[in-house]
């Protein structure tokens, strides 16, 4: 009996795939039920799951697939009304079999009875016709009580190459020196076990390794990929420190091997963070028929596409980067596309159409998802947001891009006609933009009322090493990933304006968003030195300014693992460990720039209160 | 009073073999028999408590008796007869009823074990 257990990870990451495909033919069948192609690979699909889901004992689940196959056999040579009328079955069937891969799958040792025993038996080598002899023990011990998971199988005992070892569970209500005794009386063997079986922490994932069909892909467990990460990140640390210590010193031969070591660390470096990369249609692939099934329930007409499908990106942010797409997809279906009689009325054509397009810019993967719906309206957010007593004054005319966006991310601000919605939950932008900022991205909107609006999604493309800058600022080190800085300068005294209590720095005639990064973290008032060093923060929403009182230097890092303690701020977005051995902790530069605007707009005095930043710089480490 | 036995093997050698062991240990031979048609005949007419049983013989193997005879005697202490190499038809008649095995060439006490446990 196969332990099913053990491979219920590669189980469910194959069925998925055939889930994926099986919804792709469906879908694709449904655009033109007339064209029978997708039946026969269809079929195929559910075949393939039929006979994972018995070799997996998931008996229901094999049930519904046989079910499925006879009804997509039923369709051979059907009409195209037929077919039409077939589909949402088919839909649901396929939904119910993918429904069944997030089922537990028990270990086969799990469900122990009390009082079973595990025996393991051996035949002597010099015993003649070891299988018949196991075979009389096994007889024995079934005369015993009831026996299972028997390794090896019983026809094996009438093999040639029958071990001579075969180990069972038994369970019997004589006790252990009762069963071993009898076991030995059936002479010709030895009792190695007998004993009451410990319930097996059998753990239920295994690594689910593949050796890849030539030249195709290898499956890995994520966790092994984490591990060789970490010890990169380590190994880079480790160079940091060499080279510290060194500096000035070495000679020759000594610089020249360090030198070397730290160029193939950092080739290593790269080779890993491509292992990481993960083309972006893992997720994507799942969103066409999430697209079609909100379009039906909101009765409009959807035409979805998807570009960039390959680019790849970090695995780390593939779950969070879903939900937001998710998110802002189902609104677009929702809210931003409007129903079919209402397009033709205004001219538009029936179905909308939602685009999807990934693209990779430089060290930064952009998504943008847009629709030519209904678009935002401005007065409509610009009212609610007074009502509210949120933001404004009703006056819409002066509303930018990035204010909107400020506005209709901020919760409690729903244009939603309708909360019951289906969203349910009106917009919820303020998740994702919360999301974004979570993983160092940025998120813009674009809107026209009546033509449509289309939302950008920024995100670096990996998390794990990053160049920073590091600067002083209260008398700590912080480090702010350069790809969020958009330059660095020292300002004079006369290029900072203060108006109605609050700093600005004039840049390029513009006026940016002045505050001290000490007084932001809330660690101690920010110095006034002149020239004032100060590191522009360009992250997408708005620039902003960020007064240090020194700069430090640039510097390549390791992000680590950052479990911040309950209170701080959560401004940081990560700690790493400079090559003096200590800790630094790594600004998250959007939520930085959030915050400073938020400090800004409620007043400078807000941030006068020391926060509990004071304490807990000290505690990450 | 010692137990009785059947010998069933189609060569008389090894018929001679396993008397010779049993008896010297007090066993009592009760009969014999070269071909599976005669163990069956023989254990109706003998009712031995125990028979020793050669896989291959002519007219009815031994696998074939040993069916036949647990039919009519459920009871019957049957121990099988092998050669080397007979794992899976020794296993066949084990599952058809028979208690144990012994292999050729025969060692007289593996013989006296493996007697003496299915017996016991």
């Amino acid at each position: 009996m196969i332990d099913a257990s053990r491979y219920a990870a590669l189980f469910r990451s194959e069925a998925l795939d055939h889930v994926e495909t099986l919804n792709r033919l469906l879908l694709q069948w449904e655009g033109e039920p007339g064209d029978l192609s997708p039946l026969e690979p269809a079929f195929r699909a559910v075949h393939t799951l039929k006979g994972m889901f018995s070799a997996m004992g998931i008996d229901g689940a094999g049930q519904r697939a046989h079910e499925l196959e006879n009804s997509l056999a039923a369709l051979r040579g059907a009409p195209a009304d037929d077919v039409a009328a077939a589909l949402p079955g088919l839909f649901a069937g396929a939904d119910v079999l993918e429904q069944a891969l997030s089922v537990e799958i028990p270990s086969a040792t799990a469900a122990l009875p009390a009082g079973a025993l595990q025996v393991r038996l051996r035949v002597p080598r010099e015993e003649p016709l070891p299988g018949v002899r196991a075979f009389l023990a096994l007889r024995k011990a079934r005369e015993l009580g009831t026996v299972s998971n028997l390794h090896p199988p019983e026809d094996a005992l009438g093999d040639d190459g029958f071990s001579g070892e075969l180990d069972f569970l038994l369970e019997a209500e004589a006790d252990p020196a009762e069963v071993e005794a009898a076991l030995d009386a059936v002479g010709g063997i030895d009792v190695l076990t007998c004993r009451p079986a410990e319930d097996a922490a059998a753990p239920s994932v295994a690594p689910a390794e593949e050796p890849g069909e030539a030249g195709r892909f290898v499956r890995v467990a994520p966790e092994r990929l984490d591990g060789l990460l970490d010890r990169v990140g380590e190994l880079l640390i480790l160079r940091d420190r060499l080279q510290q210590l060194t500096a000035g010193e070495a000679r020759g031969e000594l610089a020249g091997a360090i030198h070397q070591a730290s160029r193939m660390l950092s080739d290593l470096h790269q080779a890993v963070m491509q292992v990481r990369m993960v083309p972006v249609w893992q997720i994507t692939n799942r969103f066409p028929r999430l697209v079609r099934d909100a379009a039906q329930r909101s009765g409009k007409e959807v035409d979805f596409q998807v570009e960039g499908r390959d680019v790849e990106l970090d695995r780390s942010l593939l779950g969070k980067l879903s939900e937001s797409l998710v998110h802002l997809l189902r609104n677009a279906v929702d809210h931003g596309i409007e129903a079919p009689g209402e397009r033709e009325r205004l001219g538009k054509p029936r179905r909308g159409r939602l685009r999807l397009r990934v693209l990779r810019d430089g060290a930064q993967v952009e998504v943008h998802v847009s629709d030519d719906g209904r678009g935002i309206d401005r007065d409509a957010v610009a009212s609610k947001a007074a009502e509210r007593g949120v933001a404004g004054n009703g006056q819409s005319a002066a509303l930018s891009d990035s204010e909107l966006l400020e506005l209709i991310t901020t919760t409690g601000v729903s244009t939603a006609r309708s909360v019951t919605e289906v969203s349910g939950r009106g917009v919820g932008l303020d998740v994702v933009a919360r999301q974004l900022r979570a993983l160092g991205g940025s998120l813009e909107v674009g809107s026209t009322v009546g033509t449509g609006t289309t939302f950008k999604l920024r995100l670096p493309l990996t998390l794990a090493l990053l160049q920073a800058l590091l600067v002083q600022a209260g008398g700590q080190r912080f480090a702010i990933p350069l790809l969020q800085v958009g330059g660095t300068l020292e300002a004079a005294a006369h290029e900072i304006v203060g108006l109605n209590g609050r700093d600005y720095l004039r840049v390029r005639g513009e006026l940016v968003p002045l505050l001290g990064l000490a007084t932001l973290l809330g660690i101690s008032e920010s110095g006034s030195c002149s020239p004032l060093p100060i590191v522009l923060l360009a992250s997408g929403e708005r620039p902003v300014a960020l007064a240090v009182d020194q700069f430090l230097g640039r510097q390549e890092i390791v992000s680590k693992e950052f479990r911040p303690a309950a209170g701080t701020l959560n401004l940081f977005a990560g700690a790493t460990i400079l090559g003096d051995g200590r800790a630094s902790l790594i600004l998250n530069s959007s939520a930085a720039a959030a915050r400073l605007l938020e400090i800004h707009a409620s007043g400078v005095a807000a941030a006068a209160h020391p926060g509990p930043a004071s304490s807990t710089i000290v505690a990450a480490s | 009073m010692k137990p009785s036995v059947l010998i069933c093997d189609d060569a008389l050698f090894m018929r001679t073999m396993i008397k010779d062991i049993l008896s010297e240990a007090g066993y009592q031979v009760v009969g014999e028999a070269a071909t599976g048609a005669e163990a069956v005949e023989q254990f109706r007419a003998l009712n031995p408590e125990l028979v020793t049983m050669d896989i291959v013989m002519p007219d009815m193997g031994g696998i074939d008796a040993v069916r036949e005879i647990i039919a009519e005697h459920p009871q019957a202490t049957i121990l099988m007869c092998s050669a080397m190499g007979q794992q899976a038809l020794v296993i066949e008649a084990l599952q058809a009823g028979a208690k144990d095995f012994i292999v050729k060439p025969f060692q007289p006490s593996r013989v006296l074990e493996a007697v003496q446990r299915v017996l016991s």
